[in-house]
């Protein structure tokens, strides 16, 4: 190393040996704070680096539980959820559950449909049957008139046959003319009677066949869509219930996973130690650096130095020690607390 | 479209957490190991915010920034320090070459997304 001053050399003529007024304690002194000054950095730097990697340890390592407790917790809400949509109840003997949920409602729809239909067409019978019955009834109402007509007629050519047989002399030809009015009128009634028959008889039939149709539609066996559909609002009931289970465990997921998400960023947070304890050891590396050279300085002496290396070698340690004050490490916390953040 | 980070620290454990910390946030990152290689990246891409520690070899974050806000193209990019460095006269010298924010290491993801919200 090259002394600056070796004009002002402060120990002329003293180039072979080094004097006994040269500042021996100066120089004791400088290295001796030198040391001091490295041994205080070795302990800082090894107690920030202890520091750091035991708070990344401890944080780490309860993140690390927390998220396995967190994991533990959402795999057992699912679970839950998985039981809770996939229950089973027993309605009348048979097991239920969403499988076949859908299956039997499509079921009891089927029947219900089915017999409404069987219901309409004997429904559009009936109707058929019931316009067959008031006209028969129209019928017999016009023949019914008939009737009256006959009997009024009747009356009268009684009256007029009454009338015939009170006069002698005309009495064969007139009553005869009645008589033949008579039998005219009666065949007719006759006739007139058969109609009414055959009228009334086939109104009793058509009744009979409406019986037979309503007798049809109330025995409709529509027990099995009753219970179907009593079944279905069990069911229907359940699956409300569930819906109400399955969003509250939902909703416990969506809390647990905002958890799962605030713990790794504690741990990308602790995991930042590396780069810590790297530049805290890339410090301690750096003054390793200027140690060396300082050994280097005084292994450069020799056996017998001079004053004046001696002298040099002191501006060197003087040097060192303006060097190593200058060299600061970056690294202040022995933690892992997030740093401060400061917008400009 | 996502907007685009540029990160730019030498220590590839930062470089790996930042990635995981923007890209989970719906960011696009892209990667820089000193500030030497972040401005031969700005040649090629066009970032909406960079990150920059400080202690980088052959070009440290705040010389970065300097040239950065030389550059007509990018001169308007904000850019926050991430850095273990806290010392005042460091942080006077960031705000006179340019840079947006100082963050001191170790970061918090989510104090970190909600600056990155608030600058972009």
């Amino acid at each position: 190393m090259q002394n600056p001053n070796s004009s002002q050399d402060p120990y002329p003529g003293q180039g072979a040996a080094v004097s006994v007024e040269f500042p021996f304690s100066e120089l004791f002194e400088l290295e001796a704070e030198a040391w001091h000054r490295n041994a205080d950095l070795i302990e800082t730097s090894t107690g920030q680096a202890l520091g750091l990697i035991r708070d990344a340890g401890a944080r780490l390592s309860s993140s690390l539980r927390s998220l396995d407790q967190r994991v533990q917790k959402q795999y057992r809400v699912a679970l839950t959820i998985l039981e809770t949509m996939n229950f089973t109840m027993e309605v009348d003997g048979e097991t239920l559950g969403l499988s076949n949920f859908g299956h039997r409602v499509v079921g009891t729809l089927d029947d219900l449909v089915g017999n409404m239909l069987d219901i309409s067409r004997t429904a559009m019978r009936l109707v058929e049957e019931m316009d067959g019955i008031r006209s028969r009834s129209t019928e017999m109402e016009r023949m019914l008139g008939e009737m009256a007509e006959i009997a009024d007629k009747t009356q009268l050519l009684s009256l007029n046959a009454a009338i015939e047989a009170a006069h002698a002399r005309e009495f064969g030809a007139g009553f005869a003319i009645v008589a033949g009015e008579v039998s005219k009128l009666a065949e007719k009634g006759n006739l007139l009677n058969v109609n009414i028959q055959a009228q009334i008889q086939a109104t009793r039939e058509a009744l009979a066949k409406t019986d037979e149709q309503v007798e049809r539609i109330a025995s409709k066996d529509l027990s099995k869509a009753i219970a179907s559909k009593g079944a279905a609002e069990i069911l229907i009931k359940k699956v409300g219930e569930n819906n109400q289970t399955v969003l509250t465990l939902v909703q416990e997921m969506e809390q647990i996973a905002a958890e799962v998400q605030r713990e790794v960023h504690q741990v990308v947070q602790s995991l930042q130690f590396q780069d810590m304890v790297s530049q805290v050891l890339e410090h301690l590396k750096a003054r390793g650096r200027i140690w060396n050279d300082r050994a280097q300085a005084f292994r450069s002496l020799g056996k017998d130095p001079s004053t004046a290396q001696m002298a040099q070698l002191m501006d060197a340690l003087k040097a060192t020690a303006t060097l190593e004050s200058k060299q600061l490490s970056a690294v202040q916390s022995d933690g892992l607390t997030e740093g401060d953040v400061e917008l400009f | 479209m996502s907007k685009l980070v540029l990160t730019v620290d030498d220590s590839a454990t930062m470089r790996q957490l930042m990635h995981f910390t923007l890209s989970n946030a719906g960011y696009q990152v892209v990667e820089a190991g000193d500030g030497k290689e972040a401005l031969a990246l700005l040649a090629t891409h066009q970032p909406a915010l960079v990150i920059t520690d400080q202690n980088m070899p052959n070009m440290d974050g705040l010389t970065f920034i300097e040239r950065l806000r030389a550059m007509p193209k990018h001169r308007f990019i904000p850019a926050l320090v991430l850095t273990t460095e806290a010392s005042p006269e460091l942080k006077q010298r960031g705000k006179e070459v340019g840079a947006t924010g100082w963050l001191v290491k170790p970061f918090n993801p989510e104090k970190l997304l909600e600056v990155v919200a608030k600058i972009l």
